[in-house]
């Protein structure tokens, strides 16, 4: 079956018309299969880092959510070691009209503004609400060590 | 190619998310060496022996190694506890890949839980049950 | 059969395995054909404390169920049915909250469920020059498309795939929202039908049957596979403190209305859930136990246990001992069976701590084991069971006796399986049971019981030629049997719903 039409006009435009801070390239022997990086937001602890992902989107796309995880290591309470991304879009409140695109920036959106109360990695978020600042110093850090361009 | 083609690491994600929630066969069980592996190369599974066999209530361990060319090349399987069956190397405790069907024959879509699976088939088959084991708890 | 009376067990009566008489014969009989206790005239009640009321309703009767509440609502609050049915469903089938509800201003009402009165789009299948679909990105001329009333336009095919994997793959009926991102208008039933090809809407219409079932706190699906049946039963979450709510559905699925699990009688809920973990958390250790002790005491040849009974004869060296408790059977005699009962280690230095999580795992593991022994020993009077059957039809020919001369197989087959499944329940109510004096009670009814099960197991387990001539001592045996497991189930409900008993968790 040849690529569907939707895919093909999403990386497109993913080209044409890239989002500020956000890259997605497809592999050339799997279409479905991107390498994404995405900028640290300003003011964010992920400032200064760039963040290697991967995207793949599913036979069922877009009527399934792609499946994202981070490559770089990121200490973040909503998402974990593995770097896998607890996120409403991705999951419950996937919608076939949203995109690759909107994807990603809910993704950039959620380095901005991380949520511990719905956390995946349960040590990070116990330690962003005992102790904050100790924790956005450690985030810092790893975008330091692990997140250099 | 008629199917979208999961690659390697969301492969092993699925692999891993069934492992963890114990969906998959019950005699058989699998997880990740380090949590910490991005790459998610290194696994320990385990295997309960099969009933009416020497093998019953013994419980195996062995490593699995999955390669960047995993699923499309089988991953490599090494048994840590030890067991005496014709597909395991018995100084090295590696299983033969070309003495497991499902090795030797591998296809994209199979997963690990197939080749624990396999193996404790081939503990229990009628040539195999009553092979002399080493004593329980011995590692290669 | 008066004999047999709670009266009787309560005051500590003598009902020991002696009371084997022919009345128990009568009584088997009437257990045979359902009528067990209900025609007594005397002044017993005619419930057991362990039995439930309940009724046994078919998928049309909950159909009906459904539109009959639609149809009313509907009529009081003037709505169309659709309308009324996603009401209703939003409020979880609770008429007296709608209605409440709509009293409090009905517009925000019909907005919060889902249901869009304003949009002015009418929902149905337009073909618009120089549409794209937003979804899938086709632009062909002459595409059909569909859009609900808030005017949020896809392809009628996106439209449908959409659907097929929201109601087929996600499960979802009563709350798929328009495709759109953020849009909270809910798929109304008309539009669905519209869209969703044969197979989606069978399985829509099952769906929207299970939410009403699971919906409602006095219904609940028979969990037997394939059964189609539910079960109406008055007992609610709160009472499961005090009652085990044991059904029976027309498919003879014996289930627990509480949980949904087998029947676990006479462990309530709370318990049977805090056992399983905890079974669960200490298999390993369970496991290596049981592992340890599959050789006979005498002669340390392996033993292969092939019958449900307990009463173990090495191949090898002749020796006679209990699986359960591993001891000589000799020992166990018939007047005294210290099998059941763990007898609780005294003189431990409470302050050695060691001493006491290792008297505190073997206590588990006493339970445990016995627990796991009468799941066992079922699953194997079940297998004994299948391969008699075979020889029920050959006993036939051979002794001349007919059909019905040998269901006392199948009933004996039956009344083990039962018995075995109360008992292994018992040990798990026995390991949280707080000991006082009301404990001996519970563990002589069990000691009864165990005794009752072994001995008729032992007898399922002869030759088949012999059979035919043990078949009074059987049905006898068979009737006893289930006498006892009656009274122990009488009395452990009693206690609960009095709450006499005392736990030493709670639950």
């Amino acid at each position: 079956m040849a690529l569907p039409k939707r895919i093909i006009k999403e990386t497109e435009r993913l080209v044409a018309e890239p989002v500020p801070g956000i890259e997605a390239v497809p592999h050339e022997d799997n279409l479905r299969y991107f390498d994404v990086s995405i900028h640290g937001p300003a003011q964010s602890p992920y400032e200064g880092g760039v963040f290697k992902l991967e995207l793949f989107l599913p036979e069922d796309y877009p009527m399934t959510p792609p499946k994202i995880r981070f490559l770089t290591k990121i200490y973040h309470p909503n998402i974990d070691r593995l770097g896998r991304i607890c996120l409403d879009v991705l999951k419950a409140n996937w919608s076939p009209a949203l995109q690759i695109r909107t994807i990603l920036l809910s993704i950039q959106a959620l380095l901005g503004a991380p949520n511990p109360d719905d956390p995946l990695a349960n040590d990070v978020a116990q330690r962003w609400k005992e102790d904050e600042p100790g924790a956005i110093a450690t985030a810092r850090e790893w975008t330091q060590k692990h997140a250099a361009p | 190619m008629s199917k979208a083609k999961v690659p390697r690491n969301f492969r092993l994600l699925e692999e891993l998310e069934k492992g963890e929630k114990g969906l998959g066969a019950e005699s058989c069980s699998y997880g990740l060496d380090d949590g910490d592996d991005i790459m998610m190369s290194n696994w320990t599974g385990t295997i309960l022996g099969p009933p009416h066999s020497a093998h019953e209530n013994r419980i195996y361990s062995v490593r699995i190694h999955c390669s960047e060319q995993y699923p499309e090349q089988p991953p490599s399987v090494t048994f840590i506890s030890r067991v005496n069956l014709p597909c395991v190397d018995q100084t090295t405790g590696a299983v033969d890949a070309t003495k497991l069907p499902c090795l030797a024959q591998w296809r994209y879509e199979y997963t690990m839980e197939h080749v624990l699976v396999e193996l404790r088939r081939s503990m229990g088959i009628p040539q195999n049950k009553k092979l002399p084991q080493p004593p329980e708890g011995s590692t290669f | 059969m008066s004999e047999m009376s709670e009266d009787d067990f309560v005051s500590g009566g003598s009902d020991g395995e002696f009371d084997i008489d022919e009345s128990m014969e009568s009584d088997f009989e009437e257990e045979e054909y359902g009528t067990q206790y209900l025609d007594d005239k005397d002044d017993r009640p005619q419930k057991k404390a362990y039995e439930v009321d309940f009724s046994v309703l078919t998928e049309n009767q909950i159909k009906t169920a459904q539109h009959n509440v639609v149809e009313e609502v509907s009529s009081i609050l003037g709505f169309t049915q659709e309308n009324s049915a996603v009401l209703l469903r939003h409020f979880k089938w609770n008429k007296e909250v709608l209605i409440e509800k709509y009293m409090d201003g009905s517009q925000k009402l019909l907005q919060e469920a889902g249901v869009d009165l304003t949009g002015s789009n009418k929902p149905e299948f337009k073909v618009i020059p120089g549409f794209s679909c937003d979804i899938c990105c086709e632009d062909e001329p002459g595409l059909e498309t569909f859009a609900l009333r808030c005017n949020h336009r896809y392809c009628a095919d996106c439209y449908r795939h959409y659907l097929s994997q929201k109601i087929k793959e996600e499960a979802e009926a009563i709350r798929i929202q328009c495709p759109s991102d953020g849009c909270k208008i809910l798929i109304d039933p008309m539009s669905i039908q519209m869209l969703a090809g044969p197979d989606v809407m069978v399985r829509y219409n099952e769906l929207l049957n299970r939410t009403y079932v699971e919906d409602k706190e006095n219904l609940r699906w028979c969990p037997a596979p394939n059964c189609e049946y539910v079960v109406d039963c008055p007992v609610t979450q709160k009472q499961l403190q005090e009652i085990v709510p044991t059904v029976l559905c027309t498919c003879g699925h014996h289930f627990c209305f509480g949980c949904g699990s087998n029947d676990h009688q006479p462990c309530p809920c709370g318990l049977v859930k805090k056992w399983l973990k905890k079974c669960e958390d200490d298999s390993e250790t369970a496991n290596w136990i049981s592992a340890n002790t599959k050789e006979c005491p005498k002669c340390q040849s392996t033993i292969e246990k092939n019958g449900g009974c307990n009463h173990m004869t090495c191949r090898k060296c002749k020796h006679e001992f209990c699986w359960v408790c591993m001891g000589p059977w000799n020992e166990h005699g018939t007047s005294w069976y210290n099998c059941n009962r763990y007898e609780e280690k005294s003189g431990i230095d409470a302050r050695d701590v060691q001493a006491k999580s290792r008297a505190s795992l073997e206590r588990y593991l006493h339970y445990y084991n016995r627990y796991a022994n009468h799941e066992q020993s079922g699953k194997l009077d079940k297998d004994l069971y299948i391969k008699t059957e075979k020889k029920m039809t050959m006993l036939q020919s051979a002794s001349g006796m007919s059909w019905i001369e040998v269901q006392y197989l199948d009933a004996a087959s039956k009344v083990l399986q039962q018995c075995r499944q109360t008992l292994k329940w018992t040990y798990a109510f026995a390991f949280y049971l707080q000991r006082n004096h009301l404990t001996t009670i519970f563990e002589d009814n069990q000691k009864d019981l165990e005794m009752a099960v072994e001995g008729l197991s032992e007898l399922f387990e002869k030759p088949t030629d012999q059979l035919a001539n043990i078949k009074v001592e059987m049905m006898d045996k068979t009737a006893y049997v289930s006498n006892r497991r009656v009274i122990l189930l009488d009395t452990t409900a009693k206690g609960l719903q009095d709450g006499t008993w005392e736990f030493t968790v709670e639950f």
